[in-house]
């Protein structure tokens, strides 16, 4: 098999060439700076104005509450950074959930590190978070809650809604982070009751380098980037145009086949898990067995490591990623995987595949193929895995 | 599965202004609870299997499912 | 990320598995760090006659590990002693920075395998 079967998909995705085309115009003979008066610069001006209302009306929000940034990781920052700034007089304690996104984690740690208070709210064993611990964790100086609307790496859809509802009721900002959900799930700004949300470009077949943060209007919050009074003064920087026209693009299109996107990619991924589990012992699902990202098929093996796993896997064509301390570059595995309670010997074994529109039944069929003997191989090489013994019948 | 646990759980409510017959809802169902009438609009056929797990409603494209607590006489954890 | 020759000791270690009646077991890391590294010893005049190693870890840990081994097959003991996880590294043409550590595996499972064997003999 000669092609490459990308399943990686949560880690981004290929631009869609209808995206590329819509983008091209813009960086050619419409490059034009869209703050000056001349007209070279004022069609991009529509053209961005144009992406922010078709954006806006794909998530039911106002055009004036949609702020374009270079990606998600800068919509989090400054949603997290920019309202804990606004409301610091108000309080100084903020919630969020033990398995979000570094972008979250690292912000609100940047924030406990400079005074405030973070409650980190636990999940279940399949990454969910229960909403009566957010109402319990709330306090009368809570200024924030983080909650991501589905995680990246086991694909756990949160009860955003839900919680949406208590933060209302508390008075209290939601921000949700929304860059695994964006183009996947239907997303409603007044139905799921939040404040901000972050959104990235290229999880949804759009460029890379842009993203957007939606902010509820009336709302405080302080900049995060300082300069030429861009977005309304909120968000300095040359506006992308390109990147601007491209995203919208990339959501309209996404949200045309949502529904059918999700049905096919669900089929393709129960199928792979059917096969996986079928013809390799010792392999279990990570992450909620029914809420979870349609695409998203999040496993452990025991006995094995997740990085040669992957690198024998790319030797077959396959791309996937994991969990496991060698691929996040630090000595600790994931920590979405240990906040589920996985114990670490056991989240170094993680692979996680993240099918998408180009995945076929073939490629699915493919990996069931290749994989098992690979597993065979990583066991034969492993000193705690013992295939005479019963131990390694664990749950 | 008692009457009673059946009286307080959270079951799906359709909107059927919203709805648009699309199915997805009975598609991501893990216990094939909802079922089409004659007219094709979606229902709860089988509320004991229902286990509030809210799939129905994350995957609506059209927002025109929500789980909520029978208001007969049950409290209801939520704010109205 | 890796270079041609730790694909290749990745893709076919040399000296994979395990001596049944070894002279010497060295046990290196831990599951729990996700790298770990068993290598078993049979010497006969203080030689190193063979040396088997099994592993879970990742491309550099295997990669190490078979490295090591072809290094102190076959060697006399102090020779095998001296193998430093820099010389490992080095011979496999160099490693990321970011996976140095996991080469320290390979000459500590190796001198542990030695100390054990040294450590019988006493006994």
């Amino acid at each position: 098999m000669d092609r490459v079967v990308y399943m990686d998909h949560a880690s981004t995705t290929p631009t869609d060439p209808e995206v590329v085309a819509a983008m091209l115009p813009w960086m050619s003979e419409r490059f034009g700076n869209p703050s000056t008066v001349y007209s070279l610069g004022l069609t991009g001006a529509k053209a961005v104005q144009d992406a922010r209302e078709s954006i806006a009306k794909a998530i039911n929000a106002d055009p004036e509450e949609i702020y374009f940034t270079s990606g998600g990781t800068e919509a989090d920052n400054w949603a997290i950074l920019g309202s804990a700034d606004a409301h610091s007089r108000q309080g100084r304690h903020l919630i969020t959930s033990a398995i979000e996104h570094h972008a979250v984690l690292e912000s609100m740690e940047y924030l406990a590190k400079r005074g405030c208070e973070v409650t980190r709210v636990p999940v279940d064993g399949g990454g969910l978070v229960d909403p009566e611990e957010v109402r319990r964790a709330l306090r009368p100086d809570t200024v924030l809650v983080s909650i991501m609307h589905a995680n990246n790496e086991i694909g756990t859809i949160e009860p955003i809604a839900e919680i949406g509802r208590i933060t209302r009721e508390a008075g209290v900002l939601f921000h949700v982070d929304a860059v695994q959900t964006a183009g996947k799930l239907p997303l409603d700004v007044e139905e799921l009751g939040v404040d901000m949300l972050s959104i990235s470009a290229h999880k949804f077949y759009g460029p890379k380098g842009v993203g957007l943060m939606y902010l509820r209007k009336r709302t405080r919050i302080t900049p995060l980037l300082h300069g030429g009074g861009q977005e309304r003064g909120r968000r300095a920087g040359t506006t992308n145009v390109p990147g601007i026209v491209g995203m919208a693009k990339a959501l309209e299109l996404a949200s045309v086949r949502m529904a059918e996107d999700a049905i096919r990619e669900a089929a393709l991924r129960d199928r792979l898990w059917e096969g996986l589990s079928a013809g390799i012992e010792a392999i279990h699902l990570n992450g909620d067995p029914v809420r979870r990202l349609p695409g998203n098929l999040s496993v452990r093996l025991d006995g094995i490591e997740g990085e040669s796993m992957i690198l024998m896997l790319d030797m077959e064509g396959i791309c996937v990623s994991s969990g496991s301390a060698c691929t996040t570059g630090s000595l600790e595995p994931s920590h979405v995987l240990l906040a589920l309670g996985i114990p670490a010997e056991d989240a170094h074994g993680s692979l996680r595949a993240t099918l998408g529109r180009s995945t076929t039944a073939e490629d699915v069929d493919h990996f069931i193929k290749v994989f098992p003997p690979i597993v065979d191989r990583l066991r034969e090489m492993s000193p705690i895995w013992c295939a005479n013994c019963v131990c390694k019948q664990r749950n | 599965m008692t009457t009673k646990d059946l009286a307080t759980k959270r079951l799906p409510v359709f909107d059927l202004v919203r709805c648009k017959q699309c199915g997805i809802c009975a598609h991501f169902c893990p216990k094939d609870c909802i079922a089409f009438n004659d007219e094709g609009d979606p229902y709860l056929a089988h509320p004991e299997a229902c286990t509030s797990c809210r799939m129905c409603e994350y995957m609506c494209p059209d927002w025109a499912v929500c789980l909520e607590a029978p208001s007969e006489g049950q409290p209801d954890t939520e704010a109205a | 990320m890796y270079s041609e020759l730790v694909m290749e000791h990745f893709r076919n270690p040399r000296n994979m598995g395990v001596i049944e009646d070894a002279d010497g077991v060295g046990e290196v890391g831990n599951p729990q760090c996700g790298d770990m590294m068993r290598i078993t010893i049979k010497v006969k005049d203080d030689i190193l006659e063979d040396i088997k190693f099994q592993t879970l870890g990742c491309g550099a840990a295997v990669a190490t590990s078979s490295m090591v081994t072809e290094m102190a097959k076959g060697k006399k003991l102090d020779e095998a002693l001296a193998i430093s996880n820099k010389a490992v590294a080095e011979a496999l043409g160099g490693l990321p920075p970011a996976k140095m550590h996991c080469s320290n595996l390979a000459a500590d499972g190796l001198q542990a395998a030695i100390k054990d064997y040294r450590d019988r003999r006493q006994a």
